[in-house]
Protein backbone atom coordinates (compact mmCIF):
# COMPACT_ATOMS: atom_id res chain seq x y z
CA UNK A 1 0.00 0.00 0.00
CA UNK A 2 2.83 2.34 0.95
CA UNK A 3 4.59 1.61 -2.35
CA UNK A 4 1.40 2.16 -4.28
CA UNK A 5 0.94 5.58 -2.68
CA UNK A 6 4.54 6.52 -3.47
CA UNK A 7 4.12 5.50 -7.13
CA UNK A 8 0.85 7.40 -7.29
CA UNK A 9 2.51 10.49 -5.84
CA UNK A 10 5.20 10.31 -8.50
CA UNK A 11 2.84 9.91 -11.43
CA UNK A 12 0.02 12.21 -10.36
CA UNK A 13 1.88 15.51 -10.95
CA UNK A 14 3.03 14.32 -14.37
CA UNK A 15 -0.50 13.38 -15.35
CA UNK A 16 -1.84 16.71 -14.17
CA UNK A 17 0.89 18.63 -15.99
CA UNK A 18 0.16 16.76 -19.20
CA UNK A 19 -3.49 17.67 -18.93
CA UNK A 20 -2.88 21.31 -18.00
CA UNK A 21 -0.46 21.84 -20.91
CA UNK A 22 -3.19 21.85 -23.49
CA UNK A 23 -5.79 23.67 -21.45
CA UNK A 24 -6.71 27.34 -21.54
CA UNK A 25 -5.30 29.46 -18.72
CA UNK A 26 -7.30 30.57 -15.71
CA UNK A 27 -8.23 33.83 -17.44
CA UNK A 28 -9.74 31.88 -20.34
CA UNK A 29 -6.87 32.86 -22.64
CA UNK A 30 -4.31 30.58 -24.26
CA UNK A 31 -0.52 30.75 -24.25
CA UNK A 32 1.24 31.60 -27.51
CA UNK A 33 2.78 28.18 -28.20
CA UNK A 34 -0.45 26.32 -27.50
CA UNK A 35 -2.42 28.72 -29.64
CA UNK A 36 -0.07 28.49 -32.61
CA UNK A 37 0.06 24.69 -32.35
CA UNK A 38 -3.71 24.56 -32.22
CA UNK A 39 -4.04 26.47 -35.48
CA UNK A 40 -1.31 24.43 -37.16
CA UNK A 41 -2.81 21.10 -36.12
CA UNK A 42 -6.49 21.80 -36.58
CA UNK A 43 -6.53 23.83 -39.78
CA UNK A 44 -4.69 22.74 -42.92
CA UNK A 45 -4.80 26.29 -44.33
CA UNK A 46 -2.10 27.27 -41.85
CA UNK A 47 1.58 26.56 -42.02
CA UNK A 48 3.69 26.74 -38.90
CA UNK A 49 7.35 26.47 -38.12
CA UNK A 50 9.49 26.95 -35.07
CA UNK A 51 13.26 27.23 -35.12
CA UNK A 52 14.95 26.82 -31.76
CA UNK A 53 18.23 27.95 -30.27
CA UNK A 54 19.90 24.61 -31.00
CA UNK A 55 19.40 25.05 -34.72
CA UNK A 56 21.07 28.44 -34.66
CA UNK A 57 23.94 26.92 -32.70
CA UNK A 58 24.18 24.18 -35.32
CA UNK A 59 24.61 26.87 -37.96
CA UNK A 60 27.36 28.47 -35.89
CA UNK A 61 29.21 25.14 -35.92
CA UNK A 62 29.28 25.00 -39.72
CA UNK A 63 32.72 25.39 -41.27
CA UNK A 64 31.82 28.22 -43.61
CA UNK A 65 29.95 30.33 -41.05
CA UNK A 66 31.66 33.68 -40.56
CA UNK A 67 32.04 35.54 -37.27
CA UNK A 68 29.48 38.24 -38.11
CA UNK A 69 26.77 35.72 -38.91
CA UNK A 70 27.63 33.70 -35.83
CA UNK A 71 27.42 36.78 -33.61
CA UNK A 72 24.07 37.61 -35.15
CA UNK A 73 22.52 34.17 -34.90
CA UNK A 74 23.77 33.60 -31.39
CA UNK A 75 21.43 36.37 -30.29
CA UNK A 76 18.33 34.55 -31.51
CA UNK A 77 16.70 32.06 -29.18
CA UNK A 78 13.68 31.12 -31.22
CA UNK A 79 11.65 32.11 -34.24
CA UNK A 80 8.06 30.98 -34.64
CA UNK A 81 5.79 31.74 -37.53
CA UNK A 82 2.19 30.83 -38.21
CA UNK A 83 0.91 31.81 -41.62
CA UNK A 84 -2.43 31.59 -43.31
CA UNK A 85 -1.58 30.29 -46.75
CA UNK A 86 -3.27 31.78 -49.75
CA UNK A 87 -5.09 29.46 -52.11
CA UNK A 88 -4.14 29.58 -55.78
CA UNK A 89 -7.39 31.38 -56.54
CA UNK A 90 -6.69 34.01 -53.90
CA UNK A 91 -3.17 34.49 -55.18
CA UNK A 92 -4.38 34.86 -58.77
CA UNK A 93 -6.94 37.43 -57.66
CA UNK A 94 -4.32 39.37 -55.73
CA UNK A 95 -1.80 39.27 -58.58
CA UNK A 96 -4.32 40.69 -61.02
CA UNK A 97 -5.98 43.17 -58.70
CA UNK A 98 -5.15 46.71 -57.72
CA UNK A 99 -3.34 46.58 -54.34
CA UNK A 100 -5.51 49.41 -53.04
CA UNK A 101 -8.65 47.54 -53.96
CA UNK A 102 -7.84 44.33 -52.06
CA UNK A 103 -10.13 43.65 -49.15
CA UNK A 104 -8.92 42.89 -45.68
CA UNK A 105 -10.23 39.89 -43.74
CA UNK A 106 -9.84 40.65 -40.03
CA UNK A 107 -11.14 37.29 -38.77
CA UNK A 108 -7.74 35.67 -38.17
CA UNK A 109 -6.37 38.75 -36.41
CA UNK A 110 -9.48 39.01 -34.25
CA UNK A 111 -9.42 35.31 -33.37
CA UNK A 112 -5.79 35.41 -32.34
CA UNK A 113 -6.00 38.61 -30.33
CA UNK A 114 -9.15 37.46 -28.55
CA UNK A 115 -7.66 34.11 -27.52
CA UNK A 116 -4.04 35.01 -26.82
CA UNK A 117 -2.94 35.60 -23.25
CA UNK A 118 -1.06 38.89 -23.48
CA UNK A 119 -0.19 39.12 -19.80
CA UNK A 120 3.31 40.56 -19.49
CA UNK A 121 3.39 41.95 -23.03
CA UNK A 122 3.77 45.64 -23.80
CA UNK A 123 2.04 47.00 -26.84
CA UNK A 124 4.50 48.77 -29.10
CA UNK A 125 2.30 49.32 -32.10
CA UNK A 126 -1.26 48.78 -33.16
CA UNK A 127 -2.41 49.85 -36.57
CA UNK A 128 -5.36 49.20 -38.79
CA UNK A 129 -6.42 50.58 -42.13
CA UNK A 130 -8.28 49.23 -45.13
CA UNK A 131 -5.18 47.41 -46.42
CA UNK A 132 -3.49 46.06 -43.32
CA UNK A 133 -3.74 45.52 -39.62
CA UNK A 134 -0.91 44.83 -37.23
CA UNK A 135 -0.22 44.48 -33.55
CA UNK A 136 3.35 44.49 -32.26
CA UNK A 137 3.93 43.33 -28.72
CA UNK A 138 7.06 43.05 -26.64
CA UNK A 139 7.77 40.95 -23.58
CA UNK A 140 10.91 41.17 -21.49
CA UNK A 141 12.13 37.97 -19.89
CA UNK A 142 15.41 39.45 -18.69
CA UNK A 143 18.00 42.12 -19.45
CA UNK A 144 19.13 40.31 -22.61
CA UNK A 145 16.06 38.27 -23.39
CA UNK A 146 13.19 39.95 -25.24
CA UNK A 147 10.33 38.62 -27.25
CA UNK A 148 8.74 40.48 -30.14
CA UNK A 149 5.37 39.26 -31.29
CA UNK A 150 3.82 40.53 -34.49
CA UNK A 151 0.22 39.69 -35.34
CA UNK A 152 -1.20 40.65 -38.72
CA UNK A 153 -4.29 39.69 -40.66
CA UNK A 154 -2.52 36.64 -42.14
CA UNK A 155 0.31 35.68 -39.81
CA UNK A 156 1.88 35.61 -36.40
CA UNK A 157 5.64 36.00 -36.09
CA UNK A 158 7.37 35.57 -32.75
CA UNK A 159 11.08 36.28 -32.31
CA UNK A 160 12.86 35.81 -29.00
CA UNK A 161 16.43 36.48 -27.98
CA UNK A 162 18.91 39.18 -27.11
CA UNK A 163 17.31 41.49 -29.65
CA UNK A 164 15.73 44.88 -30.23
CA UNK A 165 13.68 46.08 -33.18
CA UNK A 166 16.80 47.66 -34.62
CA UNK A 167 18.62 44.32 -34.30
CA UNK A 168 15.89 42.63 -36.30
CA UNK A 169 16.34 45.16 -39.10
CA UNK A 170 20.06 44.41 -39.09
CA UNK A 171 19.36 40.70 -39.04
CA UNK A 172 17.11 40.98 -42.05
CA UNK A 173 19.86 42.77 -43.93
CA UNK A 174 22.47 40.25 -42.83
CA UNK A 175 20.32 37.26 -43.69
CA UNK A 176 20.81 37.89 -47.40
CA UNK A 177 24.48 37.23 -46.85
CA UNK A 178 23.81 34.27 -44.57
CA UNK A 179 21.71 32.70 -47.30
CA UNK A 180 24.66 32.84 -49.66
CA UNK A 181 26.90 30.88 -47.34
CA UNK A 182 24.32 28.25 -46.43
CA UNK A 183 25.44 24.69 -47.15
CA UNK A 184 24.06 23.17 -50.36
CA UNK B 1 -5.41 -32.20 44.48
CA UNK B 2 -3.07 -35.08 44.52
CA UNK B 3 0.60 -34.19 44.01
CA UNK B 4 3.21 -36.39 42.43
CA UNK B 5 6.35 -36.94 44.45
CA UNK B 6 9.62 -37.52 42.65
CA UNK B 7 12.89 -38.85 43.81
CA UNK B 8 15.09 -35.75 44.56
CA UNK B 9 17.84 -37.06 42.28
CA UNK B 10 15.42 -37.58 39.48
CA UNK B 11 13.94 -34.17 40.15
CA UNK B 12 17.32 -32.55 39.63
CA UNK B 13 17.97 -34.51 36.43
CA UNK B 14 14.56 -33.59 35.15
CA UNK B 15 15.07 -29.87 35.82
CA UNK B 16 18.49 -29.99 34.19
CA UNK B 17 16.88 -31.59 31.14
CA UNK B 18 14.21 -28.89 30.99
CA UNK B 19 16.83 -26.11 31.20
CA UNK B 20 18.91 -27.69 28.46
CA UNK B 21 15.89 -28.17 26.24
CA UNK B 22 14.86 -24.55 26.72
CA UNK B 23 18.31 -23.26 25.90
CA UNK B 24 18.57 -25.44 22.82
CA UNK B 25 15.11 -24.42 21.68
CA UNK B 26 15.79 -20.74 22.12
CA UNK B 27 19.10 -21.14 20.27
CA UNK B 28 17.34 -22.92 17.43
CA UNK B 29 14.68 -20.20 17.31
CA UNK B 30 17.35 -17.49 17.25
CA UNK B 31 19.09 -19.23 14.35
CA UNK B 32 15.82 -19.63 12.52
CA UNK B 33 14.92 -15.99 13.11
CA UNK B 34 18.33 -14.91 11.90
CA UNK B 35 17.99 -17.06 8.78
CA UNK B 36 14.58 -15.65 8.06
CA UNK B 37 15.39 -11.98 8.73
CA UNK B 38 18.83 -11.87 7.03
CA UNK B 39 17.61 -11.86 3.41
CA UNK B 40 14.97 -9.23 4.21
CA UNK B 41 17.55 -6.98 5.78
CA UNK B 42 19.83 -7.56 2.79
CA UNK B 43 17.16 -6.46 0.33
CA UNK B 44 16.32 -3.36 2.31
CA UNK B 45 19.88 -2.20 2.71
CA UNK B 46 21.46 -2.99 -0.63
CA UNK B 47 19.12 -4.05 -3.36
CA UNK B 48 16.74 -1.11 -3.35
CA UNK B 49 19.38 1.67 -3.51
CA UNK B 50 21.36 -0.35 -6.03
CA UNK B 51 18.29 -0.90 -8.19
CA UNK B 52 17.40 2.78 -7.91
CA UNK B 53 20.94 3.77 -8.89
CA UNK B 54 20.89 1.45 -11.91
CA UNK B 55 17.49 2.81 -12.92
CA UNK B 56 18.73 6.39 -12.67
CA UNK B 57 21.86 5.54 -14.61
CA UNK B 58 19.75 3.98 -17.35
CA UNK B 59 17.62 7.12 -17.61
CA UNK B 60 20.65 9.43 -17.50
CA UNK B 61 22.50 7.34 -20.03
CA UNK B 62 19.55 7.26 -22.41
CA UNK B 63 19.20 11.02 -22.10
CA UNK B 64 22.93 11.58 -22.58
CA UNK B 65 23.06 9.53 -25.75
CA UNK B 66 19.83 10.63 -27.37
CA UNK B 67 18.80 14.09 -26.16
CA UNK B 68 19.37 17.11 -28.35
CA UNK B 69 20.53 19.05 -25.32
CA UNK B 70 23.08 16.47 -24.22
CA UNK B 71 26.74 17.42 -24.65
CA UNK B 72 27.63 13.70 -24.90
CA UNK B 73 25.54 13.05 -27.97
CA UNK B 74 27.90 11.98 -30.71
CA UNK B 75 25.50 12.07 -33.62
CA UNK B 76 25.22 15.50 -35.30
CA UNK B 77 22.10 17.18 -34.03
CA UNK B 78 20.98 18.43 -37.39
CA UNK B 79 21.92 17.64 -40.95
CA UNK B 80 23.10 20.45 -43.20
CA UNK B 81 19.83 20.19 -45.12
CA UNK B 82 17.87 20.73 -41.89
CA UNK B 83 20.01 23.73 -40.98
CA UNK B 84 19.55 25.16 -44.43
CA UNK B 85 15.79 24.71 -44.41
CA UNK B 86 15.44 26.18 -40.92
CA UNK B 87 17.54 29.20 -41.74
CA UNK B 88 15.67 29.83 -44.95
CA UNK B 89 12.44 29.83 -42.99
CA UNK B 90 14.01 32.14 -40.40
CA UNK B 91 15.20 34.49 -43.13
CA UNK B 92 11.73 34.59 -44.59
CA UNK B 93 10.16 35.26 -41.18
CA UNK B 94 12.66 38.00 -40.36
CA UNK B 95 12.17 39.55 -43.76
CA UNK B 96 8.38 39.63 -43.49
CA UNK B 97 8.60 40.82 -39.90
CA UNK B 98 11.01 43.60 -40.75
CA UNK B 99 9.04 44.79 -43.77
CA UNK B 100 5.74 44.77 -41.89
CA UNK B 101 7.11 46.59 -38.87
CA UNK B 102 8.85 49.17 -41.03
CA UNK B 103 5.68 49.74 -43.02
CA UNK B 104 3.47 50.05 -39.95
CA UNK B 105 5.91 52.32 -38.15
CA UNK B 106 6.18 54.54 -41.21
CA UNK B 107 2.43 55.03 -41.05
CA UNK B 108 2.73 55.95 -37.39
CA UNK B 109 5.43 58.45 -38.26
CA UNK B 110 3.06 60.01 -40.78
CA UNK B 111 0.42 60.28 -38.09
CA UNK B 112 2.92 61.96 -35.77
CA UNK B 113 3.75 64.43 -38.49
CA UNK B 114 0.06 65.11 -38.95
CA UNK B 115 -0.51 65.63 -35.26
CA UNK B 116 2.44 68.02 -35.12
CA UNK B 117 1.04 69.93 -38.07
CA UNK B 118 -2.24 70.59 -36.32
CA UNK B 119 -0.82 71.67 -32.98
CA UNK B 120 -3.14 74.32 -31.56
CA UNK B 121 -0.26 76.64 -30.76
CA UNK B 122 0.75 76.86 -34.43
CA UNK B 123 -2.38 76.78 -36.53
CA UNK B 124 -5.58 77.09 -34.58
CA UNK B 125 -6.25 80.33 -32.72
CA UNK B 126 -7.31 79.47 -29.20
CA UNK B 127 -10.63 80.72 -27.92
CA UNK B 128 -10.21 82.88 -24.85
CA UNK B 129 -12.22 80.64 -22.53
CA UNK B 130 -10.12 77.55 -23.38
CA UNK B 131 -6.72 79.19 -23.27
CA UNK B 132 -5.66 77.69 -19.98
CA UNK B 133 -6.56 74.14 -21.20
CA UNK B 134 -4.54 74.61 -24.35
CA UNK B 135 -1.53 75.72 -22.43
CA UNK B 136 -1.74 72.54 -20.39
CA UNK B 137 -1.95 70.46 -23.57
CA UNK B 138 0.95 72.34 -25.07
CA UNK B 139 3.09 71.49 -22.12
CA UNK B 140 2.37 67.82 -22.57
CA UNK B 141 3.49 67.77 -26.20
CA UNK B 142 7.23 67.12 -26.32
Amino acid sequence: MKKFILILMAFLPMTLMAQVAGMPLANGKTGLSELLNKYAEEDSRFSFFEVGEEMFKAFCELENADSTSIALLKKIKSVKMLELRRTEEEQTEIDGADPDATTLDPSFYQDITSQLDITGYNQLLKSRNNRSMALLLKKEFGPADNEFLLITDRMVIDIRGDIMIKTIYQMEEMMGYVQQILPN
Amino acid sequence: MEQEHFDPDFQEIYEQYIRTEKEESSEIYRDMAAEISLPKRHIRRWWIPAAAAVFLMLITGTWALTSDKSPFRTKPKYTQAEVRESLQKTIRALSIYSKTVRKEFSQVEDLTAMSNAIKPSKKIPAPVNQKSDLNTTKNLIP
